[in-house]
Order: structure tokens, then sequence, then C-alpha cells
């Protein structure tokens, strides 16, 4: 082949080869960023089409994304591009071609001849970059193709949340009993109140779904504390009514009592009032009256307790003073006692922090070791006023004898005789 | 470093590759069967290189180099080296001599003064003997009595080791192995070869061999090999092989102690250039870099001792080098891969 013809030939391939292996070199490094670009992509894609927003400016976004990307594929393969020149030593090298293209672009030998078959030197290893953009493009179709769910056919929740009219249901219930004092149900029903008069569109908000579920616990802990003081103060009563020991009774009382003013709900106080409050108002009664008084209150324990009941725990006992879905859980679907739908388990009144149950604090005749009387909070209070400077770590008691603890303390009177002697 | 030195022309390549071709032809009926070996050596004597050929005896080393010598129409001579041989037995000694002008020492050259010298079972000399050949290798000089005396143009020592005796040898020094160009292991014959012997040959009578290139022509062909044009690219490749060959430097010197020398990328730039004459080209290829490697640094790379018992070669090594190290330093990205055809 004529040097003329041949020439042309070899800087062509040299260059189209040189090109192949920049764009495999781009290649390598787009088709990472290009899935990472389509991921967000991707996301935005099926937020916009979910949310019925603009297309026009996210397609923009999208292509400028795409730029950038290509842009930095550019910018991070450029190290690991050919010039014609060396690719025309892989090709010579490829082509076992003795490096004449070299030397003829020195102008030492003369062009081979163009070869009648024309034999690849590089061959493509596409499965990386292929899964990278192929990963990609899934990702992006699905975003596109994905089905957007109807939202107008869902059926619209109205209403307040179930936590705050079970909250409601509670504070009407209570009022019903007229055990609990009505200043005490009155805050809680305008707190109640103003839970429910947050705009319908922020009633599932987090704060007030948390806000309500707070309040809802609350009075639940509180009722269920004062039935307790009811049931103690039962107790108490009964126990004098059979004869027992009425100072120890009265002592019972008089902590019951004081539950009952003292608590989170506190008790009405007219019923108070019609209460023993001492020794002497205890044996004033005749023991069918504090027998019927202990009935009563046993009976008020269990109603202001029962009120847990509208959370599906505990025993209901109010019968037609509740609303009807504010009883007891159906259970699950086998009919067991699960608890009732969209409630959250209540901690066992047994569990609830800072409560002694069953010991009071003075009283420690049945209480053992390690029990926990009760819970309390406090911080270290430290005075810079009482700065007294610096005090040494510790004080030394004897000085160290070193060798002579072994004259002195290790040896026996003969021992000692027999070295002394011997170093004399 | 530009090259002053004009490249050969196409009418002296043609003239050369005849002239090459007639050598390699007369050589051929010296030695049958043996064309690898035949080239190298054509190759290391164009390169104006010592070499040293490993070989079982009776291989046809030394009719090798006779004929070699019987070609070029170059003075050689043969020692056969001995526990007991002294330096001076092949530099020569100085001779007392008594003359009508009176007494004086004159310089008794040995047979190291030379064109082609054959070390026959070089490694059987002592060390102290052996060394003696160096200065004569690297200089191309000798000095005795304190006179220096140059050895005559061309000048080749080609040694001959016999790799099975251990008994009374002495192996060669690494000094000395580098300034040997080549180390050619000499293979044994096939059987259609060693037919061709019998029917050809006779026990005892050595084959005659007329001169087939006049010594003005072989220094004419010495001079060309040094005008072959190196490459830039190429003095890269060269460059890296050796590099390549250094401890920790490439994967391929695993278990190296001690690489290749500056001496072996100058060898392997003069062997290539005289391999790219013998192919009639005015430059250095990879190919011809590859072709002689082998050869080249097979007996500059040592090796350390646990890679020597974990079965590991000089030879081994120069293959893993010309594997891994790409005649192109640029890698491919990983998108494309090489469709060289071993």
């Amino acid at each position: 082949m004529h040097p003329e013809v041949a020439r042309p030939y070899w800087e062509r391939r040299a260059r189209t080869l040189a090109w192949w292996i920049n764009i495999g070199a781009w290649l390598e490094q787009f088709a990472p960023v290009f899935f990472a670009a389509a991921t967000p992509a991707a996301v935005a894609i099926y937020a916009v089409r979910r949310q019925g927003g603009p297309q026009l400016p996210l397609a923009a976004g999208i292509g400028i994304l795409a730029v950038l990307a290509a842009t930095i594929a550019l910018w991070r393969a450029r190290a690991g591009f050919y010039r014609t020149a060396e690719a025309r030593v892989l090709l010579e090298a490829g082509l076992y071609l003795d490096n004449r293209l070299t030397a003829a672009t020195e102008g030492v030998a003369h062009w081979p001849g163009a070869p009648a078959k024309s034999e690849p030197v590089i061959r493509w290893r596409l499965q990386a970059p292929a899964g990278w953009i192929g990963a990609a493009a899934a990702l992006l179709a699905l975003s596109v193709l994905a089905p957007i769910g109807d939202a107008s056919a869902l059926p619209a929740f109205a209403g307040p949340p179930p936590s705050l009219v079970q909250t409601q249901g509670m504070i009407t219930a209570l009022q019903a009993l007229k055990l609990v004092s009505p200043a005490d149900l009155e805050k809680l029903a305008e707190r109640a109140a103003e839970l429910a008069r947050r705009p319908p569109g922020s009633q599932f908000d987090h704060a007030a779904l948390e806000a309500a579920d707070a309040l809802r616990e609350q009075i639940a802990t509180a009722a269920a504390s004062l039935g307790r003081d009811f049931e103690a103060a039962a107790s108490a009563i009964q126990a004098a009514a059979d004869g027992g020991d009425l100072k120890a009774a009265a002592e019972r009382l008089a902590t019951a009592l004081q539950g009952m003013r003292d608590g989170s709900l506190t008790a009405n106080q007219e019923l108070l009032s019609l209460m023993p409050g001492n020794l002497a108002e205890l044996t004033g009664l005749s023991p069918q009256q504090l027998a019927q008084l202990a009935q009563q209150l046993g009976l008020a324990g269990a109603q202001t307790r029962g009120i847990l009941g509208a959370l599906g725990r505990g025993q209901g006992e109010f019968g037609d003073a509740l609303p009807s879905w504010l009883g007891q859980g159906n259970g699950g679907p086998g009919g067991g006692g699960e608890a009732a739908p969209l409630t959250l388990k209540l901690p066992s009144p047994t569990e609830t922090k800072g409560a002694a149950e069953g010991l009071s604090i003075g009283d420690l005749s049945r209480a053992s070791l390690g029990d926990k009387l009760s819970t309390s909070a406090g911080a270290h209070e430290a005075d810079p006023a009482k700065l007294v400077g610096n005090t040494s770590a510790g004080a030394v008691a004897a000085p160290a004898l070193g060798g002579d603890a072994v004259w002195v303390n290790r040896l026996t009177p003969a021992e000692r005789a027999a070295l002394k002697g011997f170093f004399k | 470093m530009s090259d002053p030195k004009p490249p050969p022309t196409d009418t002296e390549l043609t003239a050369a590759s005849a002239s090459l071709e007639r050598l390699v032809a007369t050589l051929r009926t010296v030695l049958f069967g043996q064309e690898e070996l035949i080239e190298l050596v054509v190759t290391g004597v164009l390169a104006r290189g010592h070499l040293l050929l490993e070989g079982l005896p009776g291989l046809g080393k030394t009719e090798l180099v006779k004929g070699l010598a019987g070609c070029l129409g170059l003075q050689s001579r043969r020692v056969q080296f001995t526990p007991d041989l002294l330096p001076g037995d092949i530099t020569g000694n100085p001779v007392f001599e008594e003359t009508a002008a009176g007494r004086r020492f004159v310089f008794q050259p040995g047979p190291v003064f030379a064109n082609i010298l054959l070390a026959d079972e070089i490694n059987r000399a002592s060390p102290k003997t052996q060394s003696a050949l160096l200065e004569a290798m690297q200089e191309r000089r000798v000095t005795a009595g304190g006179e220096t005396h140059t050895l005559p143009e061309p000048f080749f020592v080609l040694a001959t080791q016999n790799p099975i005796d251990l008994e009374g040898t002495y192996p060669l020094p690494e000094a000395q192995l580098d300034r040997f160009l080549f180390k050619i292991v000499v293979g044994s014959n096939s059987a259609d070869v060693l037919k061709r012997i019998v029917l050809n040959r006779e026990l005892g009578a050595v084959p005659v061999v007329a001169p087939v290139l006049s010594r003005e022509e072989f220094n004419g062909l010495l001079a060309l090999v040094r005008r072959v044009h190196l490459p830039e690219v190429v003095a890269d490749y060269i460059a890296r092989l050796v590099h390549g060959s250094q401890p920790g430097v490439s994967a391929a010197s695993a278990g190296v102690r001690f690489g290749a020398s500056p001496r072996a990328a100058l060898a392997l730039a003069a062997a290539g250039r005289a391999r790219a004459i013998r192919h009639g080209r005015p430059h250095l290829s990879f190919e011809d870099v590859q072709a002689v490697a082998r050869s080249v640094l097979g007996h500059r790379i040592i090796l350390e001792h646990t890679a020597r018992l974990d079965g590991s070669t000089p030879q081994g090594v120069v293959e893993k080098l010309l594997a891994e190290i790409p005649a192109q330093p640029k890698p491919l990205p990983g998108t494309l891969r090489s469709a060289k055809i071993a």
C-alpha cells in the first residue's frame, strides 16, 4: 500500500481508538454517578406525580441533573483519557506491528500497509456500567410508571382522634359518677375541649395525638389511684365494722383519705365530708352503718377504677353509665380478651411510678430489704461558698520501715540475734 | 535525547539481512535443530555482547562457537578452564628475555588476545581466574606487569558451563554474570535432529566452515546495529521492565532479592537493536525487547532462598514481568479490555 494511503488509514484508526477508549473511561465514571443522580430524581418524579405538581420544572431539573452527572463523570475520567499517540502505541502493540506506526510517525520507517481485515484491539466489558445504568433506568421507569393511588377514593375520617373521644368519654363517665371533685373534672374537660377545638386538619398531627394520648393516660392513672383509695378506705371501715383494731383501722382510713385529698383527681368534697375522719368519728358509727359505708366505698372504688374499662382493661362495672363503645374490648378475631381497637396498653396499677402500693411510708412492719417505698427526683446542690481550699488526699498512717521491717517485724528474737552475730 | 546517528537505510538493511541470512544458514550446517540458539548467538554477537551457554556436555556448544569464529573469519582461541588454571594462563605473562640489547621482561600475550575467546566450562576455574576475565570483558583490555594491553576488535567471550557437576566447580559471581549479555540454556535435541546428526556427522570429525563474512563486513554490521533507532516508547518499556524486576516494585518481583541492574537495561536495548537488524528493521520494537528479555534478564535476577525453595525461578519472574507490564503504560478503563491475541 502506498504511504499516502496507509498513513491516513492508520492515523484515522488511532484517533478512533482513542475516541472509543475515552468514551469507555467516561462511561466507567458516568454509570455510578448516573445511578446516584437517578435515585433522587426517581423519588422526585414519583412525588410530583403523586402531588399532581408541575411536570415542566421537574423535567428541566432532571435534565440539569443529567448534564451535571455527565460533567462530573467527564471531570473524573479525564486523567484516563488517551491521546492519539498513546492509542497508536496500543494499536501497534495489539496488532504486533513491531512499532512500525511509531517509527513511521518519527520518519524512521515506512507506514505499514492497511490490513485486509480490521482486527479489533479492544473489546468492551460492559457488565458493570450496564448494571448501574440498568438499575437507574429501572428506578426512573418505576417512578414514571408506578400506579398512584387516588387519595379522594379513600374514606375520609371524620371527627376527632379516638384517643380524644375516649378521654372525653372518661370525663363524662366520671362526672356522672359524682365521686370526683367537679373542679378537677372541669379542668380536664377544658383541656380536652381545647384539643377538640383544633382545626380538623391538625387533629391528627403528631403533637395533637401525643397530647390526647397523654391526657387519656393521665386521667386513667388518676382515676385508678383514686379508686384504690376508695377501696382502701372501704377495707379500713369494714375492718372496724368487723370489730377489729379500731386504732389501726382509723390510721388506714386516714391514709386513704389523705390520698383522696392529695391525688391528681381528688374525691368529691361532699363525699369526703360524710367520711369519718378520725377514731372518735369512727367509733361513733354503728357496725351496720360502718358496713354500709364500707360497701358503698367499695362500690365507688370499683366504679372509679372501672373507668379503665374504657380502654379495654379492668372490669367494666358501669353498665348504662358509659357509652356503648366505651366498655370492654370486643377481643380479637377469636373472641379472646384482646385490647380494643386503636387503644394502647396501659401500665397496670402496680407499675405506676411514684406510688407506694400496699405500704405506707410510715408502716414498715411488712417491709423487707429492697422494697422501694417511693421514688423521688433530686439533684446535687453544690455550694461554692463553702469551698475550703486544697485538702490532702490522705494521710500516711505509718512511715515505711524498709529493710528494718525484716529485722523488726519478721524475725523471731532468736533469728534476730543470729543475724546480728553474723554481721557483727 | 535525540539520536544523532542516522537510522539504517533500506539498502543497508537489505544487505545486512542477506549477510546475516548467509551466516545463520552456515551455522545451521554446524549445529542441527537449534535455530533459536543460533539466532540468539548471532543476535548477541551483533550486540557486541559476551555470551554464556549453559547445557549438558555434547550438545554442540563448542562446535557452535568454533563455527561462528570460522564463519566470521575471526581469530578464536579456546581455553579449557580447570581449577588449577591461573589468571596469567589467560591474560598472558611477562617473560624474562635476554637479547643483544640486554635483559628485559617481555609480555607474552595469553589466549585472551583473540577475537573470540571460548571459555569452556568457565565455572571450573577458581574465582581468582574467573575475575581475571572481568577487565577483559568489560574494558576490552588486559593489565599485566603494570602495563595495559588492548584486546583486538572485535572481542567476544563465549563461555560454556555445565549445570550438573557440582564437585570442583565455582559458580560465577553475580558481578561476572552481569557482564554476560545473554545466558542461553542449550536444550537437548529431538529424535529427528539426532538422526540428522548421525547421518551427517562422524565422531571426531570437525565440520569445516568457510568464512561467509569478512572482518570488514562484520564490523560494518556492528556499526549498523548502533544506528538502529530506539523509539522513546520502547525505551520507556525497557525501563519499566527492568524497574519492575526490583523487589517490591511489581507483583512479578515477589521473592526477588536483587533485581536487574541498569546494565541490564542497556543490554536489552543493545540486544534489541541487533534483533531489529536481523529482522531488517531500522528501529527497535516491543517485540524485539520481549524476544531477548528472557536471555538478558534471566541471569541478572537473584531470588530469595525462600522463593527458590517454593519453586520460583528467575526465568519464571521474567515471564511474569512480561505478562504484567504492558507495552502501553496507561491502563485501559474498566469498561474495556485488550483484545490482543497471544
